[in-house]
């Protein structure tokens, strides 16, 4: 009993209500399945702005997939009968100084921010989950040069060594994924590592360690089921940043080459001028505003699943709750003021 | 505070091998790039030949690998950057960069003041108001305010304040000459001189890619303040401070903001690093005329030991600035500083 | 000794609304406190006794309400002032101490601040004077050097020295009342006597009531005048000191006296524990809470919740088998048998 309550005690007291209430459900924790748990994490999921970033993720992968088939116009098939025209019917998003149709480059151009943001994601949690196993494992040495070089590579502003990154290996859209990927290596080592460490520090790693068992095989089997889940809401987030140094290396000319004109930074980057400005508007709002939603879907998806898995973060009222303590918060309310109307003296003391 | 000097001093200690590593990164990539270096010193054909020799001869491009990187790190610490090879062929990059500087500078801090005095403001309510419509539109805010590129926003904000409501002007048209040129940075030079037209012309000038550059560090410092709030408003010392008799401002302003910025700090740090990078992108943008400007035109041609030099450039200040932010930790959290 | 009540708390409801539904965390409780006196409040993690602590403060977090039942100090109702009028009481009329010593001070303020900030709150002083005047309540506690102290920053104190100066926090405007949540559970066994010996001295020097919140009953012994045992969000006995040891009434209290290891009683007698946990108090077990884990249950124990009754003089218990509740639910028709479908554990 002291120990229990020593452990609820140090976490303050909001978990001192938790523990109130769910002290009789703990005991049912231990039995609940695997599926339990995932259906709970999906009813959990239910919040409007969650759904609303699932939606913009499937409908972006839809407009990826679906582009050649609904699509208006062909992307980059140039009509000079119908140049910079603002948006109408024919048109949706108008078009730009080659007569291309604005809508559709859009639609197209969500296959190449999609490719880079998830390619580069996945590069990087291939190369830096391992990378930070190994190096906790290892330790000594090995473990400090592989984190030094993380730590200085976190010391550069990452869109800069990006742009350096890109530079060197030269324009292409390669460049850019595996540019977006170094990038983002050192965040995912870390985290690896960080879990690594902790893990290794269990008694029966050690054991398995001290009797010669096959330590890494170990590490990662016990490690991945407890890093699968930061590493995902961390993956959800970094696509929707892959897509952002992809819009801005695309915005400095890093970006895709032809004929893959049609990425929505690149099309920015194309269609910017002092005449676009002042005139063209929707040449530069629509990609922009795709950038914003691609990018706001999957940080939307992000937080929600972080949320969810992370379930003393939220402090929901169910809508029975609400009521009651609207109700009770009136009836309090009449009570102090037909309190202080009436017995003014004593409150005063 | 005897402690605090003792901090700095050991964190200055730390900052070398950094350094010496993102030198080493910038070298590294140097010669990654395809071909030969005297091919691209020379190879555009804007050089004359006794210039690539001579560049051959400071760079000691036909000695081995290690000894170029000594040769590097002399020559970058007298200060010497190298050459660029096509955006001002022949020009030495140290003066390009310290003309280019304090435009940098000058935007970083317009857009860092706007973060801070935002974005921290924004955090605390939006955690006081928790749940309310406040903290709703707040969070919402926050959250288009990261999922929006930096450039796209400048330009958005040339469309409606520069043409739909002339307010801003576009492009870069100058910013008139204050008396007293000290630091480069025309608000403080502005001041300094009190030239009113120096410090009116900076503020129209800076203003648009001020709020472009800053509204994506802003979000994330708003996001971060209001998170690492509620965590504090959490924790036993508040219930302290709520039993002593401190009313609700005084436990949330004197108890947990204190509190709250330490992680936020690290963050405002980080975004230093993003305010630099974006500089990159919203100087190109606005065509104000600092050094990520002077990168964007390297990219376009092809420059490479001036990007290089930019990127390096670049990486020192934000390490440099990282260290400033340490300092304010330490500084606000007295358990850092043993 | 006079008795004067200072605290009355009548038929006290708060309830945690959360999504999993109402945590009814206290369900009518009913006590008070006299003038300098020790009280002792004891029960399990989840019993309730913190929730009835900050429910006196009006300090339970969101989502807690107080949802029905008076508290009265001084003849002040306290669930009825407003916030304004709480500041005022907080700090100087009662005052709580937390049980983890680590996190309940501010972490970067100087220990004299945080003690001089509640003697500023309160009166009309300037900065200097409160800090000096912490100095002097430092020593006046026995503290060593207390000008050194006063200028350190919590984590350069012990634990014992950290719960030491929120004492003075709490005792700074030598308040009425002073609620301890635990002071001793995270402290070694040399320093919790020491904090102890402290808090006792407090009562005789300085005149303050204190709510003494613990699960440990040797702390109780030594401390406490009257004992409030609590279960599941009621009182389920209540009586002095001497009483509960020598003759406890509740089956429960009667585990909870069971379960402690006695250095005395070694031979061959097994430590006993209760069977089955605290329960679910979002949906709590009918009649009497404690029925399920009850060894004398009956069935009318299951139908009709027992009343906090005075069996004898001074001695309250809530529960069937004494004659008082006994007659009580004999009129409503309970039956007084065993109870059948008990889960034997």
């Amino acid at each position: 009993m002291a120990d229990d309550d020593r452990a609820v005690k140090n976490k303050g007291l909001d978990s001192e209500v938790f523990h109130i209430g769910v002290t009789d459900l703990s005991s049912g924790v231990v039995e609940r399945t695997r599926m339990r748990r995932f259906l709970d994490f999906l009813s959990r999921l239910k919040n409007p702005l969650t759904i609303i970033g699932i939606v913009i993720v499937i409908g972006l992968i839809l407009a990826a997939v679906l582009a050649p088939f609904i699509a208006p116009y062909n992307p980059i098939k140039i009509d000079l009968t119908s140049k910079n025209l603002p948006p109408s019917l024919d048109h949706l998003f108008g078009t730009d100084g080659f007569g291309r149709d604005i809508f559709s480059r859009i639609l197209y151009g969500a296959q190449i921010s999609l490719f880079v943001g998830i390619v580069s994601v996945l590069g990087a949690v291939v190369v830096g989950v391992p990378l930070g196993i190994f190096s906790a494992y290892r330790g000594g040495y090995i473990d400090t040069l592989i984190m030094r070089i993380m730590d200085i590579m976190l010391a550069f502003p990452s869109i800069i060594l990006a742009i350096a990154i890109a530079m060197v290996i030269g324009a292409g859209m390669h460049a850019v994924t595996i540019a977006i990927l170094v990038v983002s290596v050192p965040i995912y080592a870390r985290i690896a590592r960080g879990s690594a460490l902790a893990v290794m520090q269990e008694t029966y790693i050690e054991a398995a360690r001290a009797i010669g068992a096959p330590g890494v095989r170990i590490i990662f089997k016990h490690i991945f089921p407890n890093i699968l889940a930061p590493i995902l809401v961390e993956m959800t987030l970094d696509i929707g940043s892959a897509v952002l140094s992809l819009a801005g290396l695309s915005f400095l000319g890093l970006g895709a080459p032809p004929p893959y004109t049609y990425d929505w930074g690149r099309m920015i980057s194309d269609y910017f001028s002092y005449q676009a400005v002042t005139r063209y508007w929707w040449q530069l709002t629509f990609p922009g505003l795709a950038i914003v939603f691609c990018v706001l879907g999957w940080n939307l998806l992000g937080d929600g699943l972080r949320d969810a898995m992370d379930p003393k973060l939220r402090l929901k009222l169910s809508k029975a709750a609400k009521k009651i303590i609207k109700d009770l918060k009136q009836k309090q309310h009449a009570l102090k003021r037909s309190f202080k109307s009436n017995k003014k003296v004593e409150v005063v003391n | 505070m005897k402690g605090l000097y003792a901090y700095i001093i050991r964190r200055l200690i730390l900052l070398i091998p950094v350094v010496l590593g993102v030198m080493l990164i910038t070298f590294i990539l140097m010669h990654s790039i395809p071909g030969n270096p005297v091919a691209y010193l020379g190879g555009s054909g804007k050089l004359p030949p006794e210039a690539v020799e001579k560049l051959v001869k400071i760079y000691g491009l036909d000695q081995p690998l290690f000894i170029q990187f000594f040769l590097y790190l002399a020559n970058l610490f007298q200060g010497n950057l190298g050459t660029s090879i096509s955006v001002n062929p022949g020009a030495n990059i140290t003066d390009l960069i310290v003309t280019a500087f304090p435009h940098t500078v000058e935007l970083t801090i317009y857009s860092a003041i706007i973060m801070i005095l935002v974005g921290i403001p924004a955090g605390v309510i939006s955690a006081k108001k928790r749940n309310s419509l406040t903290d709703n539109v707040t969070r919402v805010g926050a959250l288009i305010g990261v999922s929006m590129p930096v450039f796209w926003l400048g330009i958005m904000l040339q469309i409606i304040f520069g043409v739909v409501f002339p307010i801003f002007p576009i492009l870069w048209a100058g910013i008139h000459e204050p008396a007293v040129k000290v630091t480069g940075i025309y608000l403080i030079d502005g001041f300094i001189s009190l030239d009113f037209r120096t410090i009116v012309d900076s503020i129209m000038h800076y203003a648009l890619p001020a709020i472009a550059l800053g509204a994506l560090s802003l979000s994330i410092v708003t996001r971060m303040v209001r998170s690492s709030m509620l965590e504090v408003l959490g924790e036993d010392y508040i219930r302290t401070a709520r039993a002593k008799g401190c009313s609700e401002n005084a436990t949330i302003y004197r108890h947990a903001l204190r509190n709250s910025l330490i992680p936020a700090t690290t963050v405002i740090g980080l975004q230093i690093g993003g305010l630099l990078g974006g500089a990159v992108l919203t100087e190109t943008v606005f065509a104000i005329p600092g050094i990520g400007r002077l990168i964007t035109d390297a990219i376009m041609r092809s420059d490479y030991p001036l990007v290089m030099a930019g990127v390096l450039f670049i990486a020192i200040i934000y390490i440099l600035s990282n260290l400033v932010v340490d300092v304010l930790y330490a500084y606000l959290d007295p358990r850092i500083r043993y | 000794m006079t008795v004067n009540v200072l605290l009355s708390i009548r038929n006290l409801k708060t309830h945690f609304f959360t999504e999993e539904g109402v945590v009814q965390a206290l369900d009518g409780v009913d006590l008070e406190v006299y003038e300098k006196e020790i009280i002792g409040l004891v029960g399990e993690t989840g019993s309730g006794k913190s929730v009835t602590a900050l429910s006196v403060m009006r300090l339970i977090p969101q989502p807690g309400f107080i949802v029905d039942g008076e508290i009265f100090f001084k003849g002040k109702p306290l669930h009825l002032l407003s916030e304004e009028q709480m500041l005022r009481i907080r700090g100087k009329e009662i005052t709580m101490i937390f049980q983890d010593p680590m996190n309940a001070l501010n972490p970067v303020f100087t220990v004299g601040n945080q003690i001089a900030e509640t003697i500023l709150l309160h009166n009309d002083v300037t900065y200097k004077e409160a800090f000096n005047q912490s100095i002097e309540l430092l020593r006046k506690l026995n503290i060593p050097k207390p000008e050194r102290i006063v200028n350190s920053y919590p984590h350069e104190l012990s634990g014992g020295m950290r719960q030491r100066i929120q004492i003075a926090i709490g005792l700074a405007c030598q308040p009425a009342l002073l609620i301890a949540d635990e002071p001793t559970t995270a402290l070694d066994a040399t320093i919790e006597v020491q904090v102890l010996e402290l808090i006792k001295k407090l009562r005789d020097e300085f005149n303050t009531s204190i709510m003494l919140i613990t699960h440990d009953l040797g702390v109780i012994a030594e401390m406490c005048d009257r004992v409030v045992v609590m279960y599941a969000g009621n009182i389920v006995e209540k009586t002095d000191v001497k009483t509960i040891f020598k003759q406890p009434l509740h089956p429960y209290t009667q585990a909870l006296l069971e379960a402690i290891p006695y250095a005395e009683k070694k031979k061959k007698s097994r430590l006993t524990t209760i069977p089955g946990t605290v329960p679910n108090l979002i949906n709590p077990p009918s009649g009497c809470r404690f029925h399920p884990r009850c060894k004398h249950a009956m069935k009318v124990c299951k139908t009709l919740k027992p009343m906090l009754l005075e069996e004898q003089p001074g001695h309250f218990v809530s529960c069937f088998l004494y004659s008082k509740n006994k007659e009580a639910a004999e009129s409503k028709g309970g039956v007084f048998e065993p109870l059948p479908d008990r889960i034997i554990y």
